[in-house]
């Protein structure tokens, strides 16, 4: 899969070609580049590195909440075929967030549910911002992630397992084609950290879904996701700090 | 999850439901924060109730209570009906009517029961007039009684143990003599008065029963009651005396003449001033005095005492008034003619004696006893010449002003001849000349029963007056002042309670400044605070696609549920407060009144306020929301 090219274009779901983002922060000049990077649809995407080296940047953009400072090339295709391509550029805050409810699912490092709706409240969440829910689906989803007895608890009377869990129901509630996952495992044990990896990519794939997620543990993921990027970082002087976006190959 | 799903689908209410489960979830929280609002409002709508409470109590009874209303006067004087026609007359002037003296103004009541022993609740009442439109009567929850009726205060009614309906025996009572008389009239009670109207034991009645009950005890006859006595007759005044000799007065008895004879003044009168003066003419050679007075006309004695100190010296009497018109009237009330009446009584011989032309047949009465004499002796006129006669039956009508009275009169068969006849003049006997002058200072009837002439009361020693309004009380107070008639008002107690209203006003907005100045900076700091505090939480709504503008309502709509909360909480209290306050006073309040009251329109504008505030001190917080940015949510601190 290495330098994957697009094969057949309605599979993308995001292409990035030549992106730039250049940040600076107590006079560090910050330098994250992107010179070619895809995701098909269904596809595993790990974005392994430590911390500094532009993960949250490069999550944030993927996200649709931070522009690029240059890009050649910023897709993103959601439904079917490339009619709905969307070039970010010219995009405003509110057609974002409309893109945001729709098209993108979040797992945050803590999960990122409201404290003050119910585990059930939560999932459906993105259902009623989008006046549509296949109430279900999502009971199956539920179901199969094994938070059904959990609906009516609110979030802080759960374990940080059974969180991430109602997390990942809530993202994949709507069926997005794309599942950004910031760090999901950080905050639980090993055994929770692989059975949630192990549903999670289980549950994508059923669904057709893209994810991808980023992560420091390299080992979580290895021989477990589609394909594995990383950074390498440059610090092309004392404030300057360059770092690339590259491929790994999966042994 | 259908049932949720659906519940949660309107987009509009997503934020809303946000907010409100936001508030659930830190119901803590949410708590201080309602009664932060409240503790803010609940003091102010307690000042606010007090101070409305209060001055409306105030208000409700000076702007409402017809005794504030009420200019008595201070002295007791003559008014006469003119006065009151022309105070009646004023915008300003709500009612008036006439009293009488304080001092005749009382009866003996009792309720007609035969089945009650007889001495039984007779009490003595203040007998207060009444009239159509009495503001005191119609609002204390009575109607002005008829000339068969009479109100009750609630004490006199208590006192009777009356109801509306019975049948009250009044009696006036007058000293005759070694023993008392009663004139008893029997009125139906039509109303009883609330203790607001008067706390005394009084009976209202129409005027002229309250004149009645004066005449009685004054000892005169009220004959429409039955009630004997005596009837005030009319009685002849003359502005002067033509004195006629055949001698001249030597110094000495001229002075006698106006030395406490009534008359103050004596002038030697020609032939010719006579004929000018007075329209009598002589023949030549007579000495002729004319005695006036200066202010107070004569009366019968002082005709009398000049008759008497002349005694023998052949002297001819004629009683003068000055300036004195009448009209003739038909039998169909048609003005036939007005005239300059003269007065001309002179014993027949006398004139003779004097050389006077014409002599009327009525001639010799000059003086002779008024109480006996039959009013038809007197009662005649006699036209000039040159007048068509007219057919019986004839009267004649005085006017003073918007006053006159008209009485039979007989036309005598003789006339003045042509060659004395001056223009428009008639010759009247003394006695009647006199009557008719003292129409220029009382009011005169003719009582066709007894045909006298009834002398009308004098005037009335006071009144009452209701202004229309408590603002109209301090006009007609200068006005009565300015006519030299001291009255009370209640003038500083309306003072009082404008100034008090406008100091507890101004009190009243500083505090609330003060207040909402408070309320604002707490809603706005903890509504400030709660975004800051779920910036986190406000971020990951914004990543899943809530965009920032319809996250803005997100702490508007909780500063509204927290104010409507607030404002929830405080009314109970200030209910609960008010209630406590009203039945601490109760017993100084009237039924309707309360010390701490809000009206409805108050309430409603105290709460779009809050809710007002509210939202702009969400606006600010949201204001905030604004500068969150999704991307926040993804940062794990």
């Amino acid at each position: 899969m290495q330098n994957a090219e697009i094969g057949n274009s309605s599979n993308i779901v995001f292409l990035l070609r030549e992106v730039h983002k250049t940040r600076e922060k107590g006079g560090v000049l910050f330098e994250l580049r992107i010179p070619f990077m895809t995701a098909k649809k269904g596809e595993f995407l790990a974005i392994v590195g430590l911390s500094g080296c532009g993960k949250s940047t490069l999550l944030d953009m993927l996200g649709l909440v931070l522009k690029p400072t240059s890009a050649k090339d910023f897709q993103l295709s959601i439904g079917t075929g490339t009619s709905e391509q969307i070039k970010i550029d010219s995009l405003q805050e509110n057609e974002l967030a409309s893109i945001r409810r729709k098209s993108i699912g979040y797992v945050l490092q803590t999960g990122g549910l409201l404290p003050f709706l119910t585990v059930e409240e939560n999932i459906m969440l993105p259902g009623r911002l989008n006046q549509e829910s296949d109430s279900s689906a999502i009971f199956d989803l539920v179901k199969r992630l094994g938070i059904a007895d959990q609906l009516t608890k609110k979030p802080k009377h759960l374990s940080g397992g059974q969180r991430q869990r109602v997390a990942i129901a809530r993202a994949l509630a709507c069926k997005p084609p794309l599942v950004l996952a910031d760090e999901p495992t950080a905050a639980v044990d090993r055994l929770t950290a692989i059975e949630i990896r192990n549903e999670f990519k289980e549950l994508t794939q059923q669904m057709g879904v893209t994810l991808i997620m980023v992560t420091h543990d390299k080992a979580l993921v290895e021989n477990v996701a589609d394909r594995i990027f990383t950074f390498n970082v440059e610090k092309k002087s004392k404030n300057h700090t360059v770092s690339t976006i590259h491929e790994l190959k999966i042994t | 999850m259908d049932k949720s799903a659906s519940r949660m689908r309107n987009p509009l209410g997503i934020v809303f439901q946000l907010s409100r489960a936001d508030l659930k979830h830190e119901w803590v929280l949410t708590i201080c924060l309602i009664m932060a609002v409240t503790a803010v409002l609940s003091p102010l709508m307690i000042l606010f109730g007090l101070k409305f409470g209060t001055i409306e109590v105030m208000r409700y009874r000076l702007v409402q209570d017809p005794r504030n209303r009420e200019i008595r006067p201070l002295t007791s004087k003559s008014f006469t009906q003119e006065w009151f026609n022309k105070l009646e007359s004023r915008d300003d002037v709500s009612f008036i009517v006439p009293t009488t003296r304080q001092i005749s103004a009382s009866v003996e009541a009792q309720i007609k029961d035969n089945s009650r022993s007889k001495d039984q609740n007779k009490i003595n009442l203040d007998i207060i007039p009444t009239d159509d439109g009495d503001r005191l009567v119609m609002e204390n929850g009575a109607s002005v009684p008829n000339s068969n009726q009479c109100v009750l205060t609630n004490m006199a009614a208590e006192k009777l143990d009356a109801k509306i309906g019975d049948t009250l025996i009044v009696a006036a009572k007058r000293y005759k003599g070694t023993r008392y008389e009663k004139g008893m009239l029997s009125l139906k009670v039509s109303g009883i008065l609330t203790d607001r109207a008067s706390t005394l034991k009084s009976i209202y009645v129409r005027l002229h029963i309250l004149e009645a009950v004066e005449s009685y005890k004054d000892g005169q006859a009220v004959p429409e009651y039955g009630w004997e006595g005596t009837t005030p007759k009319a009685y002849p005044l003359y502005d002067g005396l033509v004195v006629i000799l055949l001698k001249k007065l030597n110094k000495i008895d001229e002075f006698k003449l106006i030395n406490n004879t009534g008359f103050t003044k004596i002038e030697p009168l020609t032939t010719q001033d006579l004929y000018g003066r007075a329209g009598y003419l002589l023949s030549p050679g007579k000495s002729i005095y004319l005695l006036s007075t200066k202010s107070k006309p004569a009366g019968h004695e002082s005709v009398r005492s000049i008759g008497f100190r002349l005694r023998g010296k052949g002297a001819t009497l004629i009683p003068w008034v000055s300036e004195l018109k009448a009209e003739l009237i038909d039998r169909s009330d048609h003005v036939v003619n007005s005239f300059n009446l003269l007065s001309l009584s002179i014993p027949e011989q006398k004139a003779v004696n004097v050389g006077m032309i014409p002599i009327p047949t009525w001639s010799g009465e000059i003086d002779s006893d008024e109480k006996s004499s039959d009013t038809a002796k007197w009662r005649r006129i006699m036209l000039p010449e040159s007048v068509k006669s007219l057919d019986d039956p004839v009267q004649m009508r005085i006017t003073r002003g918007d006053d006159s009275f008209v009485f039979p009169i007989q036309i005598e068969s003789d006339s003045i001849p042509r060659e004395i006849e001056q223009k428009n003049t008639a010759f009247v006997p003394a006695r009647l000349a006199g009557v008719l002058n003292l129409f220029k200072r009382r009011n005169i009837t003719f009582d066709n029963t007894s045909r006298e002439f009834i002398l009308a009361r004098r005037g009335y020693a006071g009144f009452r007056l209701y202004a229309s309004t408590i603002d109209d009380v301090e006009l007609i107070k200068q006005y009565l002042e300015g006519e030299g008639i001291p009255v009370h008002t209640e003038a500083e107690r309306i003072r009082d309670v404008t100034e008090l209203d406008k100091y507890l006003t101004l009190i009243f907005w500083l505090i609330t400044t003060v207040g909402v100045i408070g309320g604002v900076a707490t809603l706005m700091a903890s509504l400030y605070a709660s975004v800051e505090r779920k910036r986190k939480d406000l971020s990951i709504l914004r990543l899943i696609g809530l965009s920032g503008t319809t996250l803005l309502r997100f702490p508007i709509y909780q500063g509204i549920i927290i104010a409507v909360g607030g404002f929830g909480v405080a009314l109970v209290f200030f209910e609960s407060l008010a209630w406590i306050i009203n039945s601490l006073f109760s017993s100084h309040l009237q039924a309707e009144e309360s010390l701490c009251r809000l009206a409805i329109w108050h309430l409603l504008i105290i709460l779009g306020a809050t809710v007002s505030v509210a939202i702009l001190a969400g606006t600010v917080a949201a204001w905030r929301i604004t500068r969150i940015e999704p991307a926040e949510a993804l940062r794990d601190e």
